[in-house]
């Protein structure tokens, strides 16, 4: 099927591969329906776009915490976790959403608060893991100034 | 808004299907027990608005940025491998 999107423009997508967010990303309960895209020509960035498949205005940029924080812990016993029909930690995918901020300039995750995918119902739900110690905006990459040397080698 | 007073240990019913009990006092802190069906969202407030907010700010980045994050991130991994 095809789905309209701002920075992308109309776009193919597979139909089975469409997430039901099924009351919405905190912030915007009326989009349920999302897809998870590659930046055009670069798939093999860590980054990707959660794009909403009915508003074409929204998109998210996403992330593995894993990839940056390998001991990043769900307690897939919650009952918002159970809730999406499984607490096997096998049968979810946790993704995160990032930000970039500004001087200095720095690449954040939300870890407070993952979007959780049961990978084989495709319904998710954006969690909030109140008894964890995780940020809002955890602070993953800092941009370090490099002399100029350093650059032309 | 509707203002009730209770003492420690009781509850007040909301609709059929939630109860909220006052559990505990302590100095400005007061400990609270919610009973509610899984389907109803209980939200600390301020931690809920700032997920809203974040979300929010979130939602307004352009390809470009998503870019400038890859870069970011590649730097990252180059100065790693240097180490």
């Amino acid at each position: 099927m095809k789905i309209m999107t701002t920075r992308f423009g109309e776009i193919e997508i597979e139909e089975n591969k469409i997430i039901t967010v099924s009351k919405g990303l905190v912030g915007f309960p009326q989009r349920t329906k999302y897809i998870i895209l590659d930046h055009p020509n670069k798939k093999s960035i860590p980054f990707k776009w959660f794009q909403s498949a009915d508003e074409p205005s929204l998109a998210l940029v996403i992330i593995d915490p894993l990839l940056f924080k390998p001991d990043y812990k769900i307690n897939y016993k919650l009952p918002e976790i159970t809730s999406l029909g499984s607490s096997n930690p096998k049968d979810f995918l946790a993704l995160v959403i990032v930000s970039i901020l500004k001087d200095p300039q720095e690449i954040t995750a939300n870890l407070l608060s993952p979007i959780i995918i049961n990978i084989n119902t495709k319904i998710a739900k954006q969690i909030i893991l109140y008894e964890s110690k995780y940020d809002i905006r955890h602070s993953f990459v800092i941009k370090k100034e490099v002399p100029q040397k350093t650059l032309s080698l | 808004m509707l203002i009730l007073t209770r003492k420690l240990g009781e509850s007040i019913k909301i609709g059929d299907d939630v109860k909220v009990t006052l559990l505990d006092i302590k100095g400005r802190q007061v400990r609270l027990g919610i009973e509610a069906p899984i389907e109803t969202e209980v939200h600390r407030e301020e931690i809920y608005q700032q997920i809203k907010e974040e979300n929010i700010l979130a939602a307004r980045y352009e390809s470009k940025d998503l870019e400038e994050m890859t870069t970011i991130w590649k730097g990252r991994m180059l100065g790693r491998k240097k180490n």
